[in-house]
């Protein structure tokens, strides 16, 4: 053997060891790498987070609504407004005049019923709804239900919003757009595409750049999935690896599926937008099959560079990027050339930019803590859960945005409130709940949620001070409470009074330390009397006060101190909304809920969380007590309701607790209850009573909230009598009396005597009127008017 | 009565005795009327009223009508109120109730209820539910919309939901008694499937107090007396 040969054999043999070697020892890493593709590509791919929605909007026949109004809630849900008929799915069409409005309807996947999407036409008439039609079926249609307004996602770290749908569901023409501008032999290559990178190395060396990348479908879904963006050979040769694996283990149609849900398509905010059907949505608010040749088009040719390539941020570049790809899909006959044309010459109708903005934080964070209960963060924030709220997203943008002016008016106001460190500032919350269903419309925990997350609507306990007055004074008139009970027109001394109790006395004091002497029940409430407050406590007793007080819903331990009676517990202004709740609904307990239905990725109902009622308390008596709480804004410490502008039939309670730490207002019409409390966080004094800190900001939210419903006085149950009373008798008013107003009473307290005291009007001196303080000057007590007989 | 009263006085007529009598007649009359009575204006620390509380609460609807018209099944029990008058029942759409001077909300919420009615008969309790609940939402006074969703809560197997509802139902439907009597029914009903007889039984009176010819209480009264083996 010559000395060549010889070494030409070492040096094989070597080679071969050397080879055998890597590969022994490469083995491992390669399984290891396996390891990680199956389990990745076998198991969840992506952890979704789980969308939260708003309530659905339901339109109906006779509805107060107008065009404008519902153009405003189709704008949120990203309708296009077109100018020709409504042809796909998300179009919207103003008729001459906003007469009507023609929508063809979304399809949406409710777990119960899934929405196809239809055009319907809406007519509107006199600021109402006239008829609605569904043009597809030429019928008409009694109930409309929009679809929900997404809200938030629940996430980990990373917000992507996904939608994944599978292979069939993606249009071919769009599938083959992407196949034309990003690998073009992807059914005929085995994970890498050698063709391809020499001829993206040829051009790329022409260029003196990099203008064309290499990469497989496969390649990049490595990349993505596993791999970093670095540009190190050591990348480049894991990838290869990688995608040689998923093609062994996976189909090529496979392969595209999870390529299409997975490729990163642009962002919004904190949110990144992935997959082609997310993708659709967002830039088009179209389904995937809705999309035209030109839409597919795009949407590939941002593949290669989503934020470059935005319509959004440069739609010419966009526009130039979209004929290159449909000149790909010429070239590789996916269209013909006449569709080529047709889809250069058609203009790009974007969906309006979707505002990257979540109007309800607070909320958000209230339906995840209550769902934390029933499932695990890695469910919630992974698993593509979808759930369906109670919100009103126009009545919550409203409650912020009242609530944030107002407080910034407060301090324009009185500057000594103004000027402190963001963490310090003047704060507030805002609740809104649908009576009768117990539905949270609206939730606003504090001023601006960059700042501070704490949820003082949900979580603030704080004194109520006056706002729980309506109890002392339901307890009173309920003669299921005890052997007495009084009426609206009882009478009650207003004068200092002392409770002892516990070998302590406690004295309450009226405000600013006047006392109006004998005043009716009515007017003790309507003026927020603490001292005649406390008396009629004293007199029904603390128990019976406790008692309703449970009755109601308010939980907990209560404190057995007379002071309770004006309010010295703490509540959270849920807990105060949901007591006042039960007044609005005539005795009806509904538990405020945030949830509806929560459905899983394939939209399969996992749980529903149904209304629930319990008659707790008397329809009657919550009736007469709703009946004083409107003389409470008509003529009491909450009448800057009406001076301000608010005409509907309301009923509301001021509240300020004893250092002017706490200013609250309580009130509700038959179709919201509201809720607001402004203070600081640090209980310092503010200074301001209730009826200047918190009513301004809840009838500003209720002007704008109710401004388009018609208003609707509440209606008194069977068993409740209105008569038309003389106030300075409590007796029928008879023509003479100077002074009448309707007052309400159970049936059998109904009064049936007329007045006597303006038989002969000109020998009696005229009682004061209502709506000014009773004079000191009146007799302190009063005979019964059968014992004035005798 | 005051009639009698005057004339029963003996002696001289005295004014001022016989307004007495007069007065205390008319007061007597009111209190024994239980619906309406003249008070006394209240004073706290001054007067009180001993008088027992109102006496119709929770109580069923007084019937205001004529003697009923006996149904041939059953008989209602002697401690319930005289029955309705007769009358055609009102078992028809819930959509022919409305006509022009439904309010909107109203005739939306008839609807709605309808649809859930349906849903109930197709066997989607679930589905009824979401359907009713927003029926409910837009008019929160339809005892229709509650009625149905107790009967839907029954079929999904929330016997304390249905409950609260038919409750609820019952309130709302006062004097519209061929609809109170199948809330009574479905009350009893529910009772009845949850053991507790006696309630059953009592249901079943009120709803054939209300409507005679309800042929649910009826059935579900004689099977209670076990006289109605296999009718259920």
């Amino acid at each position: 053997m010559s000395r060549r040969r010889a070494v030409v054999a070492i040096a094989i043999t070597v080679t071969v060891v050397a080879v055998a070697a890597g590969i022994v020892a490469a083995y491992p890493r390669y399984r290891a790498l396996e390891r990680t593709v199956v389990e990745t590509f076998s198991g969840r791919p992506w952890a979704v987070p789980a969308r939260v929605y708003a309530d659905s909007f339901v339109v109906y026949p006779g509805m107060r609504l107008t065009a404008p109004d519902l153009l405003a809630r189709l704008r949120r849900l990203g309708y296009r407004e077109v100018s020709a008929a409504v042809r796909v799915r998300g179009d919207v069409r103003r008729d001459v005049g906003d007469r009507a409005i023609e929508l063809f309807l979304r399809a949406f996947p409710y777990p119960l019923h899934p929405e196809a999407g239809r055009p319907i036409r809406i007519e509107i008439a006199d600021g109402a709804v006239a008829t609605m039609r569904d043009l597809a079926a030429d019928t008409e249609v009694f109930d409309l239900a929009l679809e929900p307004e997404p809200l938030a996602g629940l996430y980990d770290r990373v917000w992507q919003e996904r939608r994944v749908v599978p292979l069939d569901a993606i249009p071919p023409r769009l599938v083959a757009a992407v196949l034309a501008i990003e690998d073009a032999r992807f059914y005929e290559h085995g994970a890498i595409d050698w063709r391809g990178i020499g001829r993206a190395l040829v051009r790329n060396v022409g260029a003196g750049r990099v203008v064309e990348g290499g990469s497989t479908l496969t390649q990049q879904l490595m990349k993505n999935f596993f791999l970093s963006e670095e540009r190190t050979l050591r990348r480049k040769a894991v990838e290869l690896v990688m995608a040689v694996i998923a093609e062994r283990r996976y189909t090529k149609p496979q392969i595209l599926q999870l390529y299409l849900n997975e490729i990163y398509l642009g962002q919004s905010g904190a949110k990144g937008i992935f997959g082609v059907s997310e993708a659709a949505q967002f830039y088009f608010g179209k389904e995937l099959g809705d999309l035209t040749t030109a839409e597919m088009a795009l949407l590939a040719g941002m593949i290669r560079a989503p934020n470059g390539y935005s319509p959004y941020r440069n739609l010419d570049r966009a526009r130039a990027r979209r004929d290159l790809v449909l000149a790909a899909m010429l070239e590789h006959g996916a269209i013909d050339a006449a569709e080529a044309a047709a889809a250069r010459a058609e203009p790009v109708a974007l969906r309006p930019p979707a505002q990257d903005r979540n109007d309800a934080p607070y909320f958000v964070d209230f339906v995840r803590r209550e769902l934390q209960t029933s499932y695990a963060a890695d469910a919630l924030t992974g698993e593509g859960l979808r759930i369906f709220t109670t919100l009103d997203p126009m009545l919550q943008a409203i409650a912020a945005t009242t609530l944030r002016e107002g407080l910034a008016a407060l301090e324009r106001q009185y500057p000594q409130l103004a000027g402190r460190e963001p963490e310090q500032q003047l704060q507030g919350a805002l609740i809104a709940l649908h009576p009768a269903t117990g539905e949270i419309k609206a939730m606003v925990g504090g001023r601006d949620y960059a700042v501070s997350q704490f949820n003082r609507a949900s979580d603030a306990a704080r004194q109520p001070g006056s706002v729980f007055k309506p109890i002392v004074y339901f307890a009173a008139l309920d003669p299921a409470g005890g052997p007495s009970h009084l009426l609206p027109t009882s009478r009650v001394a207003d004068a200092p009074f002392s409770w002892s109790y516990d070998g302590q006395v406690w004295t309450p004091e009226n405000y600013e330390g006047r006392y109006l002497g004998d005043v009716t029940v009515r007017r003790a409430l309507e003026m927020s009397l603490n001292a005649a407050t406390a008396r009629i406590a004293f007199e029904i007793g603390l128990p019976r006060v406790r008692d309703t007080a449970e009755q109601l819903g308010i939980s907990g331990l209560l404190p057995t101190v007379p002071s309770m009676v004006l309010g010295s517990l703490e509540m959270t202004p849920l807990a105060v909304a949901e007591t006042y709740a039960v007044l609005a609904s005539q005795g009806q307990r509904t538990p405020a809920r945030a949830v509806k239905q929560v459905a899983d990725e394939h939209d399969q109902l996992l749980e529903g969380r149904p209304l629930a009622i319990a008659s707790v308390v008397s329809p009657q008596v919550s009736y007469l007590v709703t009946h004083l709480l409107e003389g409470v804004v008509e003529r009491g410490t909450g009448r800057g309701v009406r001076l301000a502008g608010f005409t509907a039939p309301a009923a509301g309670k001021t509240g300020t607790t004893n250092d002017y730490g706490d200013a609250w207002f309580a009130g509700y019409t038959p179709d919201v209850v509201a809720i607001v409390w402004v203070g600081f966080d640090r209980r310092e004094s503010l200074g301001l009573s209730g009826a200047r800190a918190a009513l301004p900001i809840w009838t500003e939210f209720m002007k704008r909230a109710t401004a388009n419903v018609p208003p609707r006085a509440f209606e008194e149950p069977d068993g409740v009598t209105l008569v038309e009373i003389d106030p300075a008798s409590g007796l029928r008013a008879t023509p003479q009396c100077p002074e009448r107003m309707i007052e309400a009473f159970l049936d059998a307290d109904a009064p049936t005597m007329d007045c006597p005291l303006h038989r002969h009007a000109p020998s009696v001196a005229p009682p004061p009127p209502a709506s000014s303080p009773p004079s000191t000057g009146e007799p302190q007590e009063r005979k019964p008017w059968w014992r004035r007989w005798f | 009565m005051v009639a009698a009263v005057v004339l029963s006085m003996r002696g001289p007529f005295r004014p001022r005795v016989a307004l007495h009598a007069v007065l205390a007649a008319a007061l007597l009359a009111s209190a024994c009327s239980a619906t309406r009575g003249a008070h006394p204006d209240r004073a706290v620390g001054t007067a009180r009223d001993d008088r027992a509380p109102e006496a119709g609460r929770g109580a069923p609807p007084t019937a205001k009508a004529e003697p009923p018209i006996e149904s041939a099944s059953a008989r209602p029990p002697e401690i319930h109120p005289p029955a309705p008058p007769a009358a055609l029942d009102d078992d028809g759409p819930l959509v022919a109730k409305i006509d022009r001077t439904t309010p909107p909300r109203r005739a939306a919420a008839l609807r709605l209820t309808e649809q859930g009615r349906a849903h109930l008969a197709a066997g989607e309790p679930a589905r009824a539910i979401e359907v009713l609940e927003r029926a409910v939402a837009i008019d929160a006074r339809s005892p229709y919309a509650y009625y149905f969703l107790a009967q839907a809560h029954a079929e999904a197997r929330h016997p304390a939901l249905a409950r609260s509802f038919v409750a609820r139902a019952e309130q709302l439907f006062a004097g519209n008694h061929y609809w109170l009597g199948r809330a009574h029914a479905l009350h009893g009903r529910l009772a009845e499937d949850g053991g507790r007889s006696d309630e059953a039984r009592r249901e079943y009176g009120h709803a054939l107090a209300a409507w005679p010819q309800n042929a649910d209480a009826a059935t579900g009264l004689a099977r209670l007396d076990g006289s109605g083996q296999g009718a259920r």
